[in-house]
């Protein structure tokens, strides 16, 4: 075993990892503030790829503004999501699950309808590799995960450093006594969903270039961040981060060593987790 | 009066027997077996569900049922009225065992578990070659054995038998649903805080509630290798399982006659349409959502709104009651 | 339940059954509208078209009845990843019957025939393929059903074969072809005349290449891909290491290449990545060149047009390959006429399936017109007997001895195809191992 077959699957485990935090950690902003747990965002996720696919692939838009445009466009769908389908759902779990498998079916149909149920391609935003020792790392992988670790960077500042983040913290420790402090609820969900939601547009389109876009994809996606999440600690922003990463070594690993089976690990981990710790590795007290 | 509604029990049931008698187009008969089965899944989905605990991994124990008997009768050559006791019963074992072990996580929890059941066992059963058939799964299963000399492997045939077996179910669906520890579950749904206060016989009566349900998965998954004389990993996956759930929340989610009438309606339109089969799922997920926070209880709901809005309107010449 | 309530209960439901009834019963002759539409409008566009097509004069039939119609059937997979190669089976199956439609139809018996065609998807699912052809065989009594997969072929085949229907899927699996299913025929080439195609090509320009890994998704023809690649090495005298398989819904490939490339490779066999799983050869030749790798790729079934464009040419060298570049010396005229038809009457351009299918189908057509009866069970035993000339210049005929037990497929020959520096070359004709597969 060379130096190489080590580092090589770690880099783009770590590469690949930025990627699930970015959707993990809007699936766990969704669900700390309105405790929904937006069974979709793996299709919002499928939508942001395609939308950036659209623009960047058939209308030959510039890639970067194609992803901003993507994302600003999923951001409201968010804001349109929460406001028409969730908050009249008012925390109903099961509500809440019926009403976003009816989304799932929708977007999934939809996208088939659109753009054919066989993956869409765009030719590739960088080119090129790095040899580091004896690995070779792909160079937009690299840029895919800069770009990543700049959103990630960008949403830590939001919810840490300004008002409307530690009132959306708030929100999400104790509903009641943040309303008690005066803190709008009606304002934060909206922010939260749209944040959530920009988050996992924000992904698709930044893997779209390096992978592809199909209508199915947002099942996986929703597997591996519901084992983000689980893994991490439901609710917990450094915990999806850590969860991200370990599940980006786990199923770089996991092909390499275990092959095939590996597409279990996911399920296996939530199982597991559930079981014996459930509040997983960094998570608060349910 | 309950002996009226025996009575239309009873009605409807004969109908449905008479079926193949004045139907001899052999295309419907298939299409109402294969509307039975689904509506045997729904129900005994359903009634776990009115426990408080949404099982997603249903289809997986209805493919347990189908792969155990299958795979006895194909690769070991056993009799199928011996391999579908023996399919139903792992089906029932692998929900006890997994009952006690995960059915004290609840809500969220529980509905996120039964989503990595469900991918869990689609992948187990795509990996064995033998005897499960691993990714091409079971081809040309037979038809089911000779029951007391009657021979099953003509479609009407197949279409009585699969016809009994949803009867049974949905009326030991009703039977528990309606039980006292039922009343206590119908009242407490799905608010599990009130159901620790209770007493922990909830937890027996959830687990038991959660094997017989998935025993009935697997009498579905059975029904459903004779139907199709095929299983493949695919067959029974998550989106089987949201099926199930869309079927009760159009129907009605927390009445009895809910999920029945969802498949039903589901199913036909379903027929319908199928010239377009692509458009399919956006029609059902705009009913599913419009069902959902539109007109709330499914159609059942709005069948009772309407049968007592004409209760009101024809009550005119009565002396109208002060609303308190 | 008061009486009054019993009383609308059972009104709304004699209403509500009464409606259903009319549903059903209008959806039916719905469909048959919609087939005898199709035909038209099919008919009116390749009206222009069929000057190049046809070779022989159009001959006017004259028959002695009215013109019937024959309705066939087509039940494929069209909402699922496997569109990319169902799609062109539709369409190839549809050109065929418009092609014969123009030629006046078929004549079985001095009856003459319009052919009709009604498309269904079956969703890549078992229980909506047994609902179709329960439909199609009860309902609309077709004799010939083109297109499922080898997925939920197998739901069809009882009914079909019951009832002596022909059934023509597009991907074969030995279990769908066992000699218990006689009626079922499979109209491309086999797996491992695929694999014979890029081997032989491999070890005469890259003799120095020995090993072999295989690479190929969690489907159910897995096993028989398997089979073949491991038949076709031992016979070219390569090294075969194994077949790596990846979950269906696996969406990176990086890790895989890891995998492969462990195996220190000469060749990475792409097997049928091509074909259901589409547009993934694109994203696994770019990921196992940026792994590092610099060896062979071949690729036996092809990816849908347009998909390599998006790899950058200099990761496009030494792969080796089915796809064909219709510009390529040896292409022929029929093939490339095929191929240009399908581009002005769809806007894209076919993947070379499609013309494979289309030399089936319309040989289908064709000897139905030499049938006397319509008796299908006299048409599955001479059709198993059929010989005519492919568009690749050699004579089509079926394979003999049961390949893993598929015994109706198809034999032709293929072109061989390289990338070379981002270019497709296609320029020869391969010379396949026949004997392997055509019994004296």
């Amino acid at each position: 075993m060379t130096i190489g077959e080590i580092i090589q699957p770690f880099i783009n485990g770590l590469l690949i990892g930025l990627n699930y935090i970015l959707v993990a950690l809007g699936l766990t902003v969704i669900f700390s503030i309105m405790s929904v747990l937006n069974f979709a965002h793996g299709e919002i996720y499928m939508i942001g790829a395609f939308l950036v696919y659209y623009l960047a692939g058939e209308y030959h838009v510039n890639y970067v503004l194609a992803l901003l445009i993507a994302i600003v466009a999923t951001g409201i769908l968010g804001l349109i999501l929460e406001r028409f389908l969730f908050r009249p759902a008012k925390g109903d779990i099961l509500t809440g699950v019926i009403v976003a498998t009816g989304l799932i079916w929708f977007f999934q149909t939809g996208a088939q309808i659109i753009f054919g149920s066989q993956p869409s391609r765009i030719y590739p935003v960088v080119v090129g590799t790095w040899h580091i020792i004896d690995a070779v790392i792909a160079k937009d992988r690299v840029a895919a995960g800069a770009i990543s670790l700049a959103f990630l960077a960008i949403v830590y500042y939001f919810i840490y450093r300004t008002k409307q983040g530690k009132a959306m913290q708030a929100v999400a420790q104790d509903r009641e006594a943040a309303a008690l402090q005066g803190i709008d609820i009606n304002r934060i969900s909206p922010l939260g969903f749209v944040i959530g939601c920009a988050l996992a547009g924000a992904a698709g389109g930044i893997i779209l270039p390096i992978l592809y876009a199909d209508p199915y994809m947002g099942s996986t996606v929703l597997s591996t961040s519901l084992s983000i999440i689980i893994l991490g600690g439901v609710g917990s922003i450094p915990g999806a981060a850590l969860g991200g990463l370990i599940l980006g070594l786990v199923n770089s690993y996991g092909a390499q060593f275990a092959g095939y089976i590996s597409s279990i690990f996911p399920f296996v981990i939530i199982i597991v987790v559930l079981l014996f710790k459930r509040t997983g590795l960094m998570g608060r007290k349910i | 009066m309950k002996s009226l509604k025996f009575l239309l029990f009873s009605a409807l049931v004969i109908l449905l027997f008479l079926i193949p008698v004045f139907v001899d187009n052999l295309y419907w008969i298939s299409v109402f077996t294969k509307w039975w089965i689904y509506i045997l899944l729904t129900v005994s989905f359903w009634l776990i569900m009115s426990t408080g605990q949404v099982n997603l991994a249903h289809a997986g124990f209805a493919a347990i049922g189908g792969y155990i008997s299958g795979a006895l009768v194909q690769s070991y050559g056993w009799n199928s009225w011996a391999a579908l006791p023996v399919g139903v019963l792992t089906a029932g074992l692998i929900a006890l065992v997994l009952g006690y072990i995960t059915l004290r996580i609840t809500g969220i929890y529980f509905i996120i578990m039964s989503v990595a059941l469900a991918g869990f066992i689609q992948t187990i059963f795509g990996i064995w070659d033998h005897p499960f058939g691993g990714l091409v799964g079971l081809q040309s299963l037979p038809h089911p054995d000779a029951f007391l000399g009657i021979n099953l492997s003509s479609r009407p045939a197949l279409y009585y038998l699969i016809l009994i077996c949803m009867l049974l179910v949905v009326i030991l669906v009703y039977r528990i649903y309606y039980s006292s520890m039922g009343r206590i579950f119908r009242g407490i749904n799905s608010s599990d805080r009130l159901a620790e206060h209770v007493g922990i016989d909830i937890m027996k009566y959830k687990v038991m509630v959660f094997v017989i349900g998935c025993l009935c998965a697997g009498l579905g998954g059975v029904l459903f290798t004779y139907y199709t004389s095929t299983i493949v990993p695919t067959s029974f996956t998550l989106t089987q399982s949201t099926y199930y759930i869309v079927y009760c929340a159009v129907g009605g989610l927390l009445v009895f006659p809910g999920p029945i009438i969802g498949t039903l309606v589901l199913c036909y339109i379903s027929e319908l349409i199928k010239a377009y089969a692509e458009y399919q799922n956006i029609i059902f997920s705009v009913l599913l959502i419009a069902a959902m926070l539109l007109f709330k209880g499914g159609l059942y709901g709005l069948y009772q709104r309407f049968i007592n809005w004409i209760s009101h309107v024809t009550k005119r010449n009565e002396t109208p009651v002060k609303s308190i | 339940m008061s009486f009054k309530r019993t009383f609308l209960t059972l009104g709304l439901v004699f209403i509500i059954v009464m409606v259903a009834f009319a549903g059903a019963c209008s959806s039916t002759t719905t469909t048959t509208t919609a087939t005898v539409t199709k035909t038209a409008a099919a008919q009116t566009t390749t009206a222009t078209a069929t000057a190049t097509a046809t070779t022989t004069a159009t001959a006017t039939k004259t028959a002695a009845a009215e013109t019937k119609t024959l309705t066939i059937a087509i039940v494929t997979p069209l909402t699922n990843f496997a569109v990319n190669v169902s799609m062109n089976f539709e369409r190839a199956v549809i050109m065929a019957i418009d092609d014969q439609n123009a030629k006046g139809g078929v004549t079985i018996g001095g009856q003459n025939y319009n052919l009709a065609y009604i498309v269904r998807d079956d969703k890549f699912d078992t229980a909506t393929a047994k609902s179709l052809a329960e439909e199609m065989v009860f309902n609309e009594k077709v004799p010939v059903i083109f297109g499922p997969s080898q997925n939920e072929g197998p739901a069809l085949q009882p009914t079909t074969n019951e009832n002596k229907v022909l059934m023509f899927c597009m991907s074969p699996i030995p279990e769908m072809c066992k000699p218990e299913y006689p009626y079922t025929f499979y109209l491309g080439g086999i797996q491992s005349q695929q694999y014979a195609t890029v081997m032989e090509y491999i070890t005469k320009f890259y003799p120095d290449a020995k090993k072999v890994v295989s690479f190929y998704g969690d489907l159910s023809d897995e096993p028989a891909q398997s089979a073949a690649a491991k038949q076709m090495c031992d016979y070219y005298d390569l090294e075969w290491s194994g077949m790596v398989k990846f979950p269906a819904s696996t969406t990176d490939f990086a890790p895989y290449a890891q995998k492969l490339m462990a195996y220190d490779p000469d060749v990475i066999d792409l097997s049928g990545c091509g074909g259901a799983l589409g547009s993934l050869e694109g994203t696994m030749v770019k990921q196992f060149r940026e792994a590092g790798y610099t060896g062979i790729i071949d690729m036996p079934t092809v990816p849908p047009p347009g998909i390599m464009d998006t790899v950058p040419a200099e990761y496009m060298d030494k792969i080796v390959t089915n796809d064909i570049n219709i510009n390529g010396s040896i292409v022929s005229a029929e093939y490339k006429s095929l191929v240009t038809r399908f581009q002005t009457q769809y806007n894209e351009l076919p993947i070379d399936f499609f013309v494979q299918a289309y030399n089936g189908a319309s040989a289908f057509f064709e000897f139905l017109d030499t049938q006397s009866t319509m008796d299908t069970e006299q048409w599955m035993q001479n059709f198993a007997n059929y010989k005519w000339t492919g568009v690749f210049g050699e004579d089509a005929q079926w394979v003999g001895e049961p390949i893993f037990g598929i015994n109706r497929a198809l034999m032709t020959n293929f072109w061989t195809s390289e990338w070379k520096n981002g270019v497709l070359d296609t320029s020869y004709v391969n010379n396949l191992p026949t004997e392997l597969w055509i019994s004296k």
